[in-house]
């Protein structure tokens, strides 16, 4: 047994975070701490080691040794000799000014051995990085995020450790990323028969890899089993909703709702961005940035026309040009036949409204629900012709009126995206576009969000453009489904179509990556 | 690298053209000339100084032949310190300045990174407070208040320090130097300790943490070089700080640098001693700005590719 833990609790200024969870992680296998956001898994999995401002209770064993209890002191070394440690963040994981070989032989110091060239190749060649002597001299943020979490693994089993504690090692990365860096660790782990203790909020991404899974709910187990059995049968019923609410690629297609007329015709769509002034500037360099090439595509009343792509293949920047809110630098955008200015007017803004990933940000933390839902009415009202209140339009997205009162800080994230809907939908636009709406939500909260977005069409037949990331939930929800590589809609198909017949090579991967 | 300097230096030009313009102008417009003394000299007198000085011709002229003298390194000659020249003026007075100025820059940045330091270590300690305290004090003393009250503890109380001018023994050089560091070893001090509470917080310092660092291993290794970056940034108004406050520095002191001549120059409408004056200010204070940008890279390489 590598690490096993007995009722331990961790609390935070005496309000208990994690109540009385116990497990055992032998050498070679791979525990999954899963749950929503808030269910405790990533102080369970710091807290014991001191990496988290939280105290822990009951009882550790790390290699026959109680580490609950230990001061700094004592627990700095048995982290750096015992244990490896992966974080989510691999942009900010890394120290900015020191090169590769820097943080790896730093890694390596903590076996007390300083590490060769010929090692330190070694060691990148392990977690399967090309140009490993190249990669050496580099700095953190020369490299891409993936090859950073690479980075970040090799240095976290640069000292051999027994057990390792990865939280969350793959949700900041690319869904095509995920699931190599995943596939690595579990070799990892595997080869060198070394305990892994990883935390996880999305069962889809473990199912793979993980021997065990203890699903967490508010800090307490709310089920515990082989990851095989959780994810085929959920026993408990939070298991069973969690499930539910997760898109997975393997379900029914539901057919979609009929479309009615033609809303949006955007035809050859480019955007440019001027690339940052140089003043020698290389002659091969391109003077642009070209985001978005030659994209057309179509939206119908009550239609769901998804765009999904890896970042930075410019799906935000297309979505942008077509609210009206970034440029767009050649192209016609056709509103029911009518083409709309790349300046819009009050009332072609009111016609479609957006919804932005992040919630809490896009609320003004100073203003109360009512005057954020009801700010567009303000500056569009001889644009709109039914006049909602406040109170209605909380209702309609499945809030109750009281929240008409609140500020954005008394909101949880599901809430304040509740609240952002509201807001677009109070000037009665026909077409909402939604950049990520629900991928900074866990998946219950992300579910029923998208279950209102549904009703709200049905209600509305507001035609909806969602920008995701998720192949999944595109599958889910969409009529239609656009593939975005460098700026380009590779593929642009009914949703029936693209999945019983993908075209494009960016597809297929898309769809091998997506669970 | 090369590239960044000589794009800095390639923009530096029109800068400094701009400055020399702009105060031209400005001297010409303030009231008086150079030869309106206590006793007036008679108009004809006076229009003969003027004439042989090139004063009387329109100013875009007189501006053309400035520019053009300033081309060839010339910046004319004075016209109060009859005998001299700007050049020699300022071959006199540069090099005194430049003692204390660049002296004082280091010792505020050494007073400042080790405070700064200190108190980030600290964070929330009384020490902490009491450092922080200091640099609000620091930062607010003007020199004309420091300066004197070092003169009285240090030279005319305890004698270790001659209470002004310059001797052979380079002590002279102390009391001023420490006048002219305070207010800037102040704001170096919050802007370290500011830097550092940024950086401790990250998440590179804690994944340094699980592996095991120590404190001052974190601190030293991997804190302290991003944490300078807003220091860096502050050298450029740092050095422009330190050259408008040996003015105020060398005439407690009564020192013969630049600073002098420049209060001298002014108030006299000594035109060419101002703008030579003027300009070298400038130039420094550019080259301080460059050296800022260059510190950026080498503090955090993601600032070498953006």
């Amino acid at each position: 047994m590598i690490y096993s833990a007995r009722n331990l609790s961790i609390e935070i200024d005496s309000s208990a975070l994690v109540h009385d969870i116990s497990f055992d992680i032998k050498a070679g296998k791979i525990l999954a701490l899963a749950g929503a956001s808030g269910s405790g898994k990533t102080v369970t999995c710091l807290s014991p080691f001191g990496l988290h401002a939280s105290r822990a209770s009951g009882s550790a064993m790390l290699l026959d040794q109680e580490i609950i209890g230990l001061d700094e002191q004592k627990l700095a070394p048995i982290r750096a000799r015992d244990v490896g440690f992966i974080f989510q963040q691999p942009l900010t994981a890394l120290t900015p000014h020191m090169t590769i070989a820097a943080h790896l032989t730093e890694a390596s110091m903590q076996a007390g051995i300083a590490p060769s060239h010929k090692r330190l190749v070694e060691m990148l060649n392990r977690v399967e990085l090309s140009r490993p002597a190249d990669k050496l001299r580099q700095y953190p943020h020369q490299l891409s995020g993936g090859e950073r979490q690479r980075i970040c693994i090799a240095m976290g089993i640069a000292h051999a450790p027994k057990l390792l504690v990865a939280d969350e090692p793959t949700s900041a990365l690319d869904a095509e990323l995920r699931c190599d860096i995943m596939l690595l660790l579990r070799d990892i782990c595997r080869a060198e028969n070394m305990a892994m203790l990883l935390v996880s909020h999305d069962l889809a991404s473990i199912e793979s890899s993980a021997d065990d899974v203890i699903l967490l709910q508010k800090g307490r187990v709310a089920e515990a089993s082989t990851t095989r059995k959780l994810v085929q049968k959920p026993k408990s019923e939070y298991a069973q909703r969690l499930m539910a609410a997760t898109p997975r690629m393997g379900e029914a297609l539901l057919p979609s709702p009929p479309i009615g007329d033609r809303l949006i015709d955007a035809r050859a769509m480019h955007v440019n961005f001027p690339r940052p002034f140089q003043f020698f500037r290389n002659k091969s360099d391109d003077i642009m940035v070209r985001a978005v090439r030659n994209v057309s595509l179509t939206i119908g009343q009550g239609e769901t026309l998804a765009i999904v792509g890896g970042s930075g293949s410019g799906k935000s920047t297309l979505a942008r040009a077509i609210a009206g809110l970034g440029p767009l630098s050649a192209g016609q955008i056709l509103w029911r036949g009518q083409p709309l200015s790349t300046k819009r007017n009050r009332k072609n803004r009111a016609l479609m409204q957006p919804v932005f990933q992040d919630p809490i940000a896009s609320l003004d933390p100073k203003w109360r629900v009512r005057d954020i839902i009801l700010e567009p009415q303000k500056y569009l009202l001889d644009a709109i012709s039914d006049v909602l209140s406040a109170e209605e339009l909380l209702l309609e997205v499945g809030l109750e009126a009281e929240f008409a009162d609140r500020f954005p800080a008394q909101l949880s994230g599901g809430q304040a995206q509740r609240v952002a809907i509201a807001r677009a939908l109070s000037v009665n636009p026909q077409l909402l576009i939604l950049d990520e709406a629900t991928s900074a939500l866990d998946p219950l909260a992300a579910h029923s969000i998208a279950q209102t977005l549904e009703n709200l069409q049905k209600e509305r037949s507001l035609a909806l453009l969602m920008v995701t990331h998720d192949l999944a939930l595109a599958r889910r929800m969409a009529h239609q489904i656009g593939v975005m590589k460098d700026g380009q809609l590779v593929e642009y198909q009914s949703k029936h179509q693209l999945f019983a017949d993908p075209q494009h090579d960016a597809t297929r991967t898309l769809i091998k990556n997506s669970h | 690298m090369l590239r960044l300097i000589l794009r800095r230096l390639w923009m530096a030009i029109p800068t400094l053209f701009a400055i020399i313009i702009l105060s031209f102008l400005l001297m010409r417009f303030a009231p008086g000339g150079p030869f309106d003394g206590e006793r007036p000299l008679s108009p004809e007198t006076k229009a003969a100084l003027e004439s042989s000085y090139g004063l009387d011709k329109p100013i875009w002229e007189q501006i053309l032949l400035y520019v053009g003298r300033i081309l060839q390194g010339d910046f004319g000659p004075s016209l109060i310190y009859r005998d001299f020249t700007v050049n020699e003026l300022i071959a006199q007075g540069l090099p005194i300045s430049l003692l204390i100025g660049g002296l004082a820059l280091l010792l505020a940045c050494a007073i400042g990174i080790s405070a700064g330091l200190i108190a980030a270590s600290k964070a929330g300690q009384a020490i902490d407070e009491i450092l922080m305290l200091l640099a609000t004090i620091l930062t607010a003393l003007p020199t004309f208040v420091t300066g004197p009250l070092l003169v009285l503890i240090f030279a005319f109380s305890l004698g270790w320090f001659p209470v002004s001018g310059m001797d052979e023994n380079i002590s002279w050089v102390v009391l001023p130097v420490i006048a002219l560091s305070l207010p800037i070893a102040g704001a170096i001090m919050k802007l370290v300790r500011a830097g550092l509470a940024v950086q401790l917080s990250q998440d590179h310092l804690r994944s340094a943490r699980a592996r095991g660092l120590s404190p001052v291993k974190r601190l030293f290794r991997h804190a302290l070089r991003p944490a300078l970056v807003p220091a860096a940034s502050y050298l450029g108004p740092a050095a422009a700080g330190v050259l408008t406050g040996a003015v105020v520095i060398e005439t407690i002191f009564g020192l013969p640098g630049l600073g002098r001549y420049f209060v001298q120059g002014a108030l006299n409408r000594d035109y060419p001693l101002v703008l030579g004056v003027v300009t070298l200010y400038a130039g420094l204070i550019i080259a301080f700005n460059l050296l800022a940008d260059l510190m950026y890279g080498w503090l955090d390489p993601r600032m070498r590719d953006s």
